[in-house]
């Protein structure tokens, strides 16, 4: 039996539907694994071993008696602690929620559960999905397993801690300015942030309700086709939830990429942004793949990337304060420092300047589909350098912003980060590769591509295997 | 618009207590004109290549089917 710790979902869930692999024994290799690695990088919040064991009790039986469910049966997953499960508290790793329990699961949890899907409990991130990585609240941040010195990114932070150190096969993220595709970016795994309107977010703390996307997280991606396809859908009762149809995302995923054409925004990362050389070499050293894979290159220029970046947050910031105005007028110091500085800024946003962002949204968007209008995806940078110093509040400041997964929170598009390789300090590179609306499938198509083409999802960091 | 360097001490104060956050206590004023701060730099790189007939991202239709069809029924 390979190292269980690894397993990708595609392998797992063919090994626990031919009965080679017990969910139960699989459930208790993770919560094993966790209990011996998680002091280290606190990816867990909040586990929940009784329950898991429970349902992977639940998921063996029933695989017995034949009824499989499908690919996530018997597989473990874990959520964001901003995700609701029922009867369970949903902290947003926060004091001011530390008591919140949800009264029923988040619809994406529903999805999750339906598909049997065994849940191991709820992670790490930052509070309330903002700010960065805190020291202040009554959980520590969680810790990078390519280095636990380093930050994991965030805000999905214990997503990406669990997933690169086999705690977890697949987990749940959430994305407003990027709070996917950076911890994907940092930890060396697959973040999708899907088309707004795709996957539902009712049941998940608001941090800006015209920005806020859920997101699979996994090691690869066809794990991570295979879990949007669970997640993804109409749900009549969010109201920025898009009625359209889901496809199979894994059909066309081996199809290749001859032909396709596909647009390179270089200047967000060689311009407006100077990205760190090894950061802009792996992106190249990966369009020179696609391209030698029968892929058509082309630049694509649109408006810099600060204009986006400001747009993102003069949006973001009101609408967070909106939501969070009450506490702030009754508890505003049971907020850690970041997330209390952070989204006290949307108190003094004027009307106007919010209105005029919402207006530049959507002029920005129009012009981003219009330049892209000839491609079948475009690639960019995720993160400007590898993940830095945890515990190095100015790295932390300094490099927090100096990112390009924004601008797709703005358009809505559909936006994939992805390993790219390695830094000579062993930390992972990364790049982002963007669709447009709705088709997340040549997405995957190119992605699948890319990493059939290297070796960068197989590789682990230097933790102890099972 | 006043630069939030030139703003007083006692001025933060003010300023917290117009946005109704009046518990702040003396120890939050940092946090204030950081929140300043923030929210002064990002409103100032907002580009402004706009005209007056540029309208906003989210124009609603007027019934959404939540709240024609607020318990739809399972597939």
């Amino acid at each position: 039996m390979a190292d269980l710790a690894y397993l990708s979902i595609a392998k797992a869930s063919g090994l626990i539907k031919d009965k080679k692999l017990s969910p139960v024994e699989y459930t208790e290799a993770q919560i094993a694994r966790i209990d011996r690695l998680d002091g280290d990088f606190n990816a867990f919040l909040a586990p929940a071993w009784d329950i898991a064991m429970d349902q992977a009790r639940d998921a063996e039986t029933e695989i017995a008696k034949g009824n499989w469910r499908g690919p996530l049966h018997g597989v473990p997953f874990a959520l964001k602690d901003i995700i609701d499960y029922k009867g369970l508290a949903t902290t947003c790793h926060s004091k001011i929620l530390k008591d919140n329990i949800a009264g029923s699961h988040a619809v994406v949890t529903s999805k999750l559960r339906d598909a049997g899907g065994v849940f191991l409990g709820k992670l790490a991130t930052h509070e309330f999905a903002i700010g960065g990585p805190s020291f202040d609240l009554p959980w520590p941040p969680a810790r990078n397993p390519w280095n636990r010195a380093h930050f994991t990114g965030g805000s999905s932070s214990g997503s990406g801690a669990a997933l690169a150190s086999g705690m977890v096969p697949a987990a749940l993220g959430t994305d407003t300015g990027g709070s996917v595709r950076n911890p994907a970016s940092n930890c060396g795994i697959v973040g999708m942030k899907a088309t707004y309107g795709r996957v539902s977010r009712r049941g998940v703390f608001p941090l800006s309700f015209t920005l806020d996307h859920v997101g699979p997280m996994t090691r690869t991606v066809e794990d991570n086709a295979m879990l949007l396809g669970i997640l993804a859908g109409h749900d009549a009762l969010d109201p920025g939830s898009a009625n359209v149809e889901v496809p199979d995302y894994t059909a066309g995923m081996r199809d290749g990429i001859k032909g396709l054409r596909i647009g390179v925004i270089r200047h967000f990362y060689n311009r407006d942004l100077i990205a760190d050389a090894e950061m802009g070499d792996g992106i190249e050293a990966a369009l020179d793949t696609l391209a030698r894979m029968g892929a058509t290159i082309q630049d694509v220029e649109i408006a810099p990337l600060a204009d986006y970046a400001a747009v993102n947050r003069v949006i973001l910031l009101p609408e967070a304060y909106a939501i969070h105005e009450k506490w702030f007028q009754e508890r505003p110091n049971d907020y850690g420092e970041l997330a209390r500085s952070r989204i006290m800024g949307g108190a003094f946003v004027r009307a106007a300047d919010y209105v005029n962002a919402i207006r530049m949204r959507a002029k920005l968007t129009r012009e981003f589909y219009e330049a892209i209008r000839d491609c079948d995806v475009v690639i960019t940078a995720s993160s400007m350098e590898p993940a830095c110093e945890i515990e190095d509040r100015e790295a932390n400041d300094q490099t927090y912003g100096r990112q390009a997964r924004a601008p797709f929170n703005l358009t809505g598009s559909p936006a994939l980060a992805i390993p790219t390789g390695f830094a000579q300090s062993g930390l992972p590179l990364s790049m982002q590769i963007i669709g447009k609306p709705f088709d997340e499938a040549t997405i995957y198509r190119v992605a699948h591509a890319f990493e059939q083409a290297s070796d960068w999802s197989s590789r682990r960091p230097p933790l102890p295997s099972m | 618009m006043t630069k939030v360097s030139d703003v007083e001490t006692e001025t933060l104060r003010e300023i917290a207590d117009s946005a109704g956050l009046s518990k702040l206590s003396d120890a939050n004023l940092p946090d204030v004109e950081n929140a300043l701060t923030f929210a002064q730099s990002l409103t100032e790189r907002m580009p402004n290549t706009l005209v007056p007939t540029d309208e906003p991202a989210h124009i609603y239709p007027a019934a959404y089917p939540a709240l024609v069809h607020p318990h739809p029924q399972e597939d």
